[in-house]
């Protein structure tokens, strides 16, 4: 057979698995903290027929080889951890961080996991959490008497009850990493440390390049529509490119089949 | 009996090895940093007209030229413009890429997607956590303002003595003429596309499938050519 067809058969996939990127970027241009991801490419290894410097037939020393490549394969996808763009919201408990750093949320299996997603609420012993009820480390409890709660760029979380009465409740911290890319996504808008990222080094936000907070914001998705159409756009066509030199091979075959009648 | 069938069946051979190459060149139409790379056949009456030791046979070349640049934001993602190569440190010794889709790993060293360091003009280059990371034209790596490295940037006289590694990478057999880059023109925040031609590849397509049939068509004429001498000779009428 033709090596060509297995040649454009790892090129499909590998469109194919592009497009499965664009598209849950795609689908998640609306989700608060979200980080678009990249596939990045390599292609494969080389089947050398001829070496550079050997002896042609003529005697004659080969300037250039002859290496025929396999394809392409998956080498990985790269979260792209620029920043969001930022929405005003007006609430109280939305944050959304200035800069590199990510929060910190106790992911209830005594791990820590971390996040852009800075859409807070209270859970019902008044304690910061996130959208799906896990606290957010170190843990801040609002009391009930506490009618108004401010964050300072800082991240000192400060509260005054009714009487105006001024109380500090806590300091958030950030996390930031070595290796950013590194960090594993699991899903609902929170990633975890791999070895590759290295260990998170907390401070508080202002301090050694973490971000600052922005009271009132949500950062929106890094997303960017248009991009991903073009992305779209140049992978079907690489896609349909792939697949005619599967049916060039193919007529070959079918040619070589009719020499002999 | 035709003698011509098993010379032309080695031919038709070759256009499967280019078919091949296309083939892969197409396979990574999106790979950054991809050259493409083509086999042209020369016979007798080209090396007649070829000036200088020009040699015989199958060549094979790759097109150096530069892709074009794609923006993404990402102060790794660096791309040469001009001529070059970036330096790269495998288990198997030095490697040469235009592939610049770096990253860091957990010692905060430059590296490729694959992990293999890349290597500036002092070694590898460590960044400073929690510093913003930023690259001039010249490869220079900043730490915030503090410079770290340079990145070691090389070119070599002849690019075809190259050969390929995968992964982006090429190796110098020893014959290639490594050299400096003194000025280099690094891009930072850009990734360099694959410099595959579609239409092109498309049309050597074409070029290979009609001339495939061509030869099929020789050989038939010949297969017949040899039913006609078996059966007709020491015939009389």
């Amino acid at each position: 057979m033709i090596r060509s067809l297995f040649t454009a058969a790892t090129g499909m996939s590998a469109q194919q698995m592009d497009q499965d990127v664009v598209a849950n970027n795609l689908a998640n241009v609306n989700t608060v903290g979200f980080k678009k991801s990249r596939a990045n490419f390599q292609d494969l290894m080389y089947q050398v027929y001829s070496k550079a410097g050997a002896t042609g037939s003529t005697g004659t020393q080969l300037p250039a080889g002859i290496e025929v490549g396999m394809g392409v394969k998956p080498i990985s996808t790269q979260k792209i951890f620029s920043q969001g763009d930022y929405q005003q919201t007006g609430n109280t408990f939305d944050w959304a961080i200035e800069g590199p750093g990510f929060f910190q949320i106790d992911a209830g299996d005594g791990t820590t996991a971390y996040t852009r997603a800075g859409s807070f609420k209270l859970n019902k012993d008044g304690n910061i959490c996130n959208s799906e009820g896990l606290l957010l480390m170190p843990s801040i409890n609002v009391p009930q008497t506490i009618t108004v709660v401010t964050v300072d760029k800082g991240g000192l979380v400060t509260g005054s009850d009714s009487k105006g009465v001024m109380t500090q409740l806590g300091q958030l911290q950030l996390a930031t990493f070595v290796n950013t890319a590194g960090l594993t996504s699991m899903g609902r808008n929170l990633y975890s440390k791999t070895d590759a990222s290295g260990d998170a080094t907390t401070a508080n936000p202002g301090i050694d390049g973490k971000g600052t907070i922005s009271q009132y914001f949500l950062e929106m998705s890094n997303v960017n529509v248009i991009d991903e159409m073009v992305k779209m756009i140049t992978g079907q066509r690489a896609y349909e490119i792939n697949s005619k030199s599967i049916q060039t091979a193919d007529n070959m075959l079918a040619i070589i089949n009719g020499m002999k009648r | 009996m035709a003698y011509d069938v098993p010379a032309i069946s080695s031919v038709m051979d070759r256009k499967i090895t280019q078919l091949d190459q296309i083939t892969n060149n197409l396979a990574n139409a999106s790979t950054s940093g991809f050259k493409v790379q083509h086999l042209y056949a020369m016979n007798a009456a080209d090396k007649t007209n070829a000036t200088g030791d020009t040699p015989y046979g199958d060549v094979m070349y790759t097109d150096f030229s530069q892709g074009f640049f794609q923006k993404t934001e990402n102060p790794l993602d660096l791309s040469l413009q001009g001529d070059g190569f970036f330096v790269v440190q495998t288990p198997e010794g030095q490697a040469y890429t235009r592939k610049g889709d770096f990253t860091v790993n957990k010692l905060n060293q430059i590296v490729t997607q694959e992990g293999n360091l890349v290597l500036g003009e002092g070694g590898p280059i460590t960044l400073q956590d929690g510093k913003k990371i930023h690259i001039n034209d010249a490869g220079a790596v900043y730490a915030d303002d503090g410079q770290v490295g340079k990145l070691r940037v090389v070119d070599f006289s002849d690019r075809q003595a190259l050969s390929r590694a995968g992964g982006g990478l090429y190796r110098d057999p020893g014959t290639a003429g490594i050299k400096k880059v003194d000025k280099p023109s690094v891009a930072s925040g850009y990734i360099e596309s694959s410099n595959v031609n579609i239409v092109r590849e498309m049309g050597e397509m074409i070029d290979i499938q009609r001339s495939f049939e061509t030869y099929q068509k020789v050989v038939q004429t010949l297969a017949d050519d040899d039913k006609l001498s078996t059966s007709r000779v020491g015939r009389l009428a």
